[in-house]
């Protein structure tokens, strides 16, 4: 009975995590199509526009991050970047980070 | 003490699990039907991302080809860049991999009441979701002179295939020295950046086969997209050769006389070899049934969700609507198809539609090695699109020779993955 309230308890503890971590995925499931126009399906890319696949979610991060700031060099990146604000690149980076490797 | 029970606790878990199930069940009973019209940029990948967002939807496609040629890379075709195979695709990995049902007819009239499409072999469909991106068709007649029969003689080419071929083979029997004549239409008209494209390859052709020719490109309108990067490598690529005429300086068509091999402008004739008109457009007559249009052709939109101002339960991507800031390219119709296709599968649960984020990206060739591009991304507010700042605009003008052979190589990687998107 004590186990079972306890229980409950930790979950209504954790479910605001939760809805931030549902918020996350849904919005990486929003943002992430609009990258795959270009890198490839599941960030796969054909040719010369970079794979996302080899990258950790920090890489992505960074890297789009470098390129809102334009801190990095690109053609065209450094317009797009500018286009997501920091939840937006913080769901995109988790999403491809979070499909599996090939 | 304790306010909650075990029988409290039980109970909440057993009815949370029935809750689930029933609508589960719900959904495993009776599939929602969701009918696409138009296999092209919009309409395929919003098929193929309805399936993958809820593979119980029944889903199928209309389109009457069995076989798309794509207009992105049909330029490349023209002057011999690349072949027709190598911009045309087959629904097999839609209807095998994605478990899309393809209807090869063509959509013919739509009871928004009754949610009941028509097609052209008598049959009929109801839907509880229905999306139309058909894509646009030309307007015959809107010029002087130019109707689908004046177009086996002066080819549009603004559909890919055999339009394309017509048009190629014209350019390749012209001999060196000949005139050839590009017409550009006003806005709104598919792919605003598609005739400075076409005329910096069919440039790039005269030059390298046909170094004595002239290419003269009469336009209605007095400025287009990327001008300063078309005509700053127009200037250093083919000075000479290539002429804009702007919509004020005379280039506004007046008719054209197929008969006669001329096309006219307000103060001029001339009498070109090989002849390209690009004539005014609008959307697809589908798109248009049902008062789905504004009267002046075109479709518009709730941008959240892509579902007609006209009528509800019926979405619009792509050529046919009119969704400015974003102009009518692949990438746009790609682009609004996947957030239609979520939208649509939040609907018919009944949940919130979440906030969509819109982009374009627009690459040109302006010679084989030397690409160009426009990109913007897009926030809805309100009940309208706009740019996000800072995040539209071209490539730089003063570029170095690298970057433009970068964005040529980026041209080509962006239309290999989103054929891939779409098709696979």
């Amino acid at each position: 009975m004590r186990m079972l309230t306890r229980l409950l308890l930790v979950a209504i503890l954790c479910l605001p995590f939760l809805v931030v971590a549902e918020t996350v995925s849904q919005r990486g499931a929003v943002v992430a199509p609009t990258c795959v126009t270009c890198h490839g399906p599941e960030g796969r890319s054909q040719g010369a526009i970079p794979s996302l696949t080899a990258l950790s979610s920090a890489d992505i991060m960074t890297a789009l991050q470098a390129f809102r700031a334009e801190t990095r060099p690109s053609t065209v990146m450094h317009r797009i970047a500018k286009g997501l604000d920091d939840a937006d690149i913080t769901a995109v980076a988790t999403y491809f980070a979070s499909l599996p490797r090939h | 003490m304790s306010v909650l029970t075990r029988r409290h606790v039980l109970g909440l878990i057993r009815g949370l699990t029935l809750a689930c199930m029933s609508t589960r069940q719900a959904w495993t009973q009776t599939p929602s039907r969701v009918v696409v019209v138009g296999g092209g940029f919009g309409g395929a990948t919003c098929a193929k991302y309805l399936r993958r967002a809820d593979a119980s939807l029944d889903v199928t496609l209309i389109e009457p080809h069995r076989q798309f040629v794509t207009c992105p890379f049909s330029n490349a075709v023209l002057v011999g860049l690349r072949d027709l195979t190598s911009v045309t695709y087959t629904y097999d990995g839609l209807r095998q991999r994605h478990g899309i049902r393809l209807v090869h007819a063509t959509a013919t009239a739509l009871d928004p009441v009754g949610h009941q499409i028509t097609l052209d072999d008598g049959s009929t469909l109801t839907y509880d979701r229905l999306v139309l991106s058909p894509g646009v068709e030309m307007q015959w007649g809107a010029l002087e002179g130019y109707d689908a029969a004046a177009s086996e003689r002066f080819p549009h080419a603004w559909h890919a295939g055999a339009q394309t071929l017509l048009l190629q083979r014209q350019l390749e029997a012209m001999e060196d020295g000949g005139l050839v004549v590009i017409t550009a239409p006003d806005n709104p008209y598919r792919c605003p950046p598609g005739p400075y494209e076409r005329a910096s390859l069919i440039a790039y052709y005269l030059k390298t086969h046909k170094p004595r020719s002239k290419l003269l490109l009469l336009d209605a309108k007095d400025t287009f997209t990327k001008q300063a990067l078309f005509r700053g490598a127009w200037a250093r690529l083919y000075p000479g050769l290539l002429e804009w005429v702007s919509g004020s300086q005379g280039g506004r068509l007046a008719r054209v006389d197929v008969q006669a091999g001329t096309v006219h402008t307000d103060f001029d004739e001339y009498k070109p070899a090989v002849a390209n008109v690009i004539p005014p457009q609008r959307a697809a007559a589908i798109a248009r049934a049902a008062g789905l249009d504004d009267g002046k052709g075109w479709c518009s939109v709730h941008p959240r969700t892509f579902e007609s101002t006209v009528h509800t339960g019926i979405h619009l991507l792509g050529d046919a609507i009119i969704a400015t800031p974003m102009p009518k390219s692949a990438f746009s119709a790609n682009n609004q198809a996947k957030v239609c296709a979520a939208a649509i599968v939040a609907l018919l649960r009944g949940a919130p539609v979440v906030e969509p984020v819109l982009m374009n990206t627009c690459y040109s060739l302006v010679a084989p090695d030397y690409g160009i591009s426009v990109a913007g991304v897009y926030r809805v507010a309100g009940d309208k699109i706009t740019a996000v700042e800072g995040s539209e605009g071209t490539s730089p003008v003063d570029a170095p020779s690298e970057v433009r052979h970068r964005e040529a190589e980026y041209a080509q990687s962006w239309y290999a993955n989103i054929t891939a998107d779409v098709f696979t």
